[in-house]
């Protein structure tokens, strides 16, 4: 159980630093014109991203070959690296050490945009949607890019609050919601699709553990969606007032939804440890 | 976007929600975990549902060490024979650990007793 544990402690640690540092790289890129000169950052928050989700992944590999077998067996860190799992760890590494290497600087951002994207891609090589085939697994690849690009937005959106006035803010979020209308939109569309293929209703799935722990990481991502609306509908109409304290409302919000998005991770991580779509009711 | 769009995306979204492959899990073992066995078994059999990588076997008996078992093959598969697991008498608890196709591991137990004189199954 404690081996357990610390498996899950590492996922969310490699979750978390992979989302947000491909999710910076990828909304420093899809939002640089609304930015202006905010980045400063950016480059330090994918380093260290990218630092963490390395760790994390030869921690987990670390773990892993501890649960496959009793004592060292160097045949034991073949199993763990042979197969589908190896090509994971490989592409976390690489695209880890590429997203590092190239954290910042205008030139480096395809070399940049190539690490978010091996790291990401990962995410569907191994694990329960790509055991069910290619095209659940390249759903999970999608539905997890989509989740970093909203995490790295929100990151810096809420350093934005901080340096920016409020009429630059407003334009800044209003070009977010615009774009997160389809990114978010994919995500939650590859997510329901994902999970009808590993909890089938109809086989009144719904009842495992698996669906129960799913149905909580979904609250969560409702909740985020929904505190999302507000900060668009309600909140960013009121940054166009110069005299009014929008912009503090703002950063509370953002801060508050990034940590529902945190919330969702570690619902991600327990899910995926302890918990198997084919587990009996 | 038209009705005729909305259409070809449910179907190809349709596509994707097939059945989910099963999981790893233990189908069978020969002798079944639980038997009484007048002898050590010449093999164990370990079968499981679909494809998995198995790591490890170790056979803890009473007032014996943890000893490590063979098995083969060495790669992915159904079916794994542990040959010869010299089992002694009285209880014996064979602890097996796999690498499942979703790539997190999975374990469990087989129990044989070995009991000279215990009818052969």
């Amino acid at each position: 159980m404690t081996l357990e544990l610390v498996a899950a402690l590492a996922k969310l640690l490699i979750y978390a630093a992979a989302l947000a540092g491909a999710g910076t790289a990828l909304a420093w890129a899809s939002l640089r014109d609304a930015l202006g000169n905010l980045p400063n950052e950016a480059p330090r928050r994918i380093g260290w991203s990218a630092a963490v989700a390395a760790a994390s992944a030869l921690a987990a590999l670390a773990i892993l070959v501890a649960r496959l077998g009793s004592g060292f067996d160097p045949s034991l860190l073949g199993a763990a690296l042979g197969g589908f799992a190896g090509l994971a760890f490989a592409a976390q590494i690489a695209g880890a050490a590429l997203l590092g290497a190239a954290a910042g600087g205008t030139a480096r951002r395809p070399l940049r945009l190539t690490g978010a994207a091996l790291l990401l891609a990962s995410f569907g090589i191994t694990g329960h949607a790509a055991a069910s085939g290619a095209a659940t697994g390249l759903l999970a690849a999608v539905h997890v890019a989509a989740a970093a690009w909203w995490l790295g937005s929100l990151l810096l959106i809420r350093s934005a609050c901080a340096t920016q006035d409020s009429r630059a803010l407003a334009a800044l979020v209003r070009i977010f919601a615009r774009a997160a209308l389809f990114v978010v939109g994919a995500m939650v569309v590859a997510g329901v699709v994902v999970a009808a293929a590993l909890v089938s209703p109809w086989r009144h799935d719904w009842l495992t553990p698996y669906a129960k722990n799913l149905l909580l990481k979904v609250s969560g991502a409702g909740a985020a969606l929904a505190l999302a609306a507000y900060n668009r509908f309600r909140l960013v109409p009121l940054l166009e007032d110069p005299g009014g304290t929008a912009t503090g409302r703002l950063r509370r919000s953002v801060t508050a939804e990034i940590a529902l998005l945190g919330a969702v991770l570690l619902a991600t991580a327990w899910l995926t440890t302890f918990h198997s779509p084919h587990e009996a009711h | 976007m038209t009705n005729r769009r909305i259409g070809i995306t449910a179907a190809l979204l349709a596509c994707f929600v097939a059945p989910a492959l099963a999981h790893s899990t233990l189908k069978k073992t020969v002798p079944a975990s639980g038997s009484v066995l007048a002898a050590s078994p010449e093999e164990v059999l370990i079968e499981f549902n679909e494809p998995a990588r198995l790591t490890s076997v170790v056979v803890e008996s009473a007032g014996q060490e943890e000893r490590r078992l063979e098995f083969s093959p060495s790669d992915s598969a159904t079916s794994f024979t542990i040959r010869a697991p010299k089992l002694v008498n009285g209880r014996n608890e064979l602890r097996w650990k796999a690498l499942s196709k979703d790539g997190h591991p999975i374990g469990g137990s087989i129990i044989l007793v070995v009991k000279p004189g215990a009818p052969r199954p």
